[in-house]
């Protein structure tokens, strides 16, 4: 009796240490998985059930009728029957992709800039702070701050990471 | 429940310690080539077979022992595949008892009917093997994994079947965290060319926890500082120290490079109307 008891503490503590470690492995997984969905791809990684986990993007452009699929090997014929505009990753265990973006409605308008706003924006896309804009071009600090100001106005930029972010993503 | 009642403690502590040392190693077919290794001295068997066969064990797919009987066994699979449904557990339909509990052949025929048995004038009499205990293993793949102990000279008594009961149950676990395993390290391979460049290299796919792959997304998405704090629960002077320290382990000078860096891995797609034909 007491032997099995000291066999399934062994065990379960023998599972737990191995769980630990796939587990490890499968959050570096996700990770980089959500980095890549906010950039825009869609990831579809294989739990070890064989079921499928989808990123936000990518349970987006799967959602037919409102429903997700609920097989990975739904996802493999959805993308085959809709290629994606880019396939990056196709194999049993992970997909990666990008998918077609809708139609526009009509052809964009290019926002204007000012020569010195172009200037600023090339600046600051460099990862120049404002003083340091300044010192480049020779003008105060508070032009600087008021031409940067502008330029969010016109990109409609919130922060300074729309900046680099240029908006959305298909742009 | 079953209760092992021939198992000593002293068993117990050999059959943990190689357990222990399986769980060290990093793949199944180590697994494998290990176990065969030291089966013997787990419970002695004149042939050990760590044999992979089909889910519905109608084929035998590979068959590893011991050098002894290595070569012999891959020359026998074609004839084993052959008459492997004389085998007693397979033809009595008693088969899949092998996952509850190890099975011994000679429950299922005498000695003296398998030596009429095709599958013992095939094979089995090439390799050994008179007595027989054979236990399955589910795997999380497509297959599943028999472990055969194969003996001359003498039958297997109620001690060995639950050793190999015991040895069964502990392998199983951990076959089955290595096969996931290998598993998610094909996937961080596949993975691993996708990341974004940080200057000339691609960062390590383990450099990330979930939570740091949480706040890098946040900042990629444009939210604020305020606004990811509130999403993982912490400070934001919390915050502000841990994109210091990843942006320094990234490899980045301020926090603009690591976005402008990591910009460059979006993907670039034409809208669907330069996408159609024009005219």
């Amino acid at each position: 009796m007491e032997n099995d008891f000291h066999a399934d503490v062994f065990a379960l503590l023998l599972d737990a240490r191995l769980r630990r470690r796939n587990a490890r492995l499968w959050g570096h997984l996700l990770a980089w998985a959500e980095i890549l969905d906010s950039l825009g791809w869609c990831v579809a990684l294989k739990d070890s059930a064989g079921s499928p986990i989808l990123s936000a993007n990518a349970a987006q452009a799967l959602a037919i009728g409102g429903s997700h699929p609920v097989a990975w090997t739904d996802i493999e014929r959805h993308l085959q029957d809709r290629p994606p505009a880019i396939r990056r990753v196709n194999h049993h265990e992970l997909q990666v992709w990008a998918p077609v973006p809708p139609p526009t409605s009509g052809p964009r308008t290019p926002v204007p800039l000012t020569k010195r706003e172009a200037e600023i924006l090339h600046w600051l896309r460099e990862g120049k702070t404002g003083p340091e804009i300044a010192l480049i071009l020779g003008r105060a600090n508070r032009t600087v701050e008021s031409h940067v100001a502008r330029l969010y106005r016109k990109l409609g930029f919130r922060n300074r990471a729309d900046v680099f972010l240029g908006g959305a993503p298909f742009s | 429940m079953h209760r092992f009642r021939e198992i000593t403690g002293r068993d117990l502590r050999l059959l943990h310690h190689s357990a222990v040392e399986w769980s060290d190693l990093h793949e199944p077919d180590a697994l494998m080539r290990h176990f065969i290794r030291v089966a013997h001295e787990l419970l002695p068997g004149t042939f050990i077979g760590w044999n992979n066969w089909s889910r519905d064990m109608r084929t035998a797919l590979t068959s590893h022992s011991s050098p002894a009987y290595d070569h012999a066994i891959r020359r026998l699979m074609a004839p084993l595949n052959a008459v492997v449904h004389h085998h007693p557990l397979i033809a009595g339909g008693a088969w899949q008892s092998a996952y509850q509990r190890p099975q011994r052949l000679s429950d299922f025929q005498t000695r003296a009917a398998f030596r009429h048995n095709p599958l013992h004038h095939e094979v089995y009499r090439h390799l050994d093997s008179r007595f027989q205990l054979a236990f399955n293993i589910p795997t999380n793949d497509e297959k599943l994994v028999c472990l055969t102990w194969n003996r001359l000279h003498r039958d297997f008594t109620e001690r060995d079947r639950d050793m190999l009961h015991l040895i069964g149950r502990r392998l199983g676990v951990v076959l089955g965290h290595l096969i996931e395993r290998q598993r998610l390290e094909q996937a961080c391979h596949r993975l691993a060319p996708q990341l974004p460049r940080t200057g000339s290299n691609r960062p390590d796919i383990l450099s990330l926890n979930p939570v740091e792959g949480r706040l890098l997304a946040g900042l990629i998405q444009g939210k604020t500082r305020e606004e990811i704090a509130l999403r993982l629960g912490c400070r934001r002077d919390t915050l502000d120290r841990r994109i210091a320290a990843l942006r320094e382990r990234l490899g980045f000078e301020n926090t603009h490079h690591l976005l402008r860096a990591f910009n460059e891995a979006r993907p670039v797609v034409r809208s669907r109307a330069n996408l159609e034909p024009h005219g």
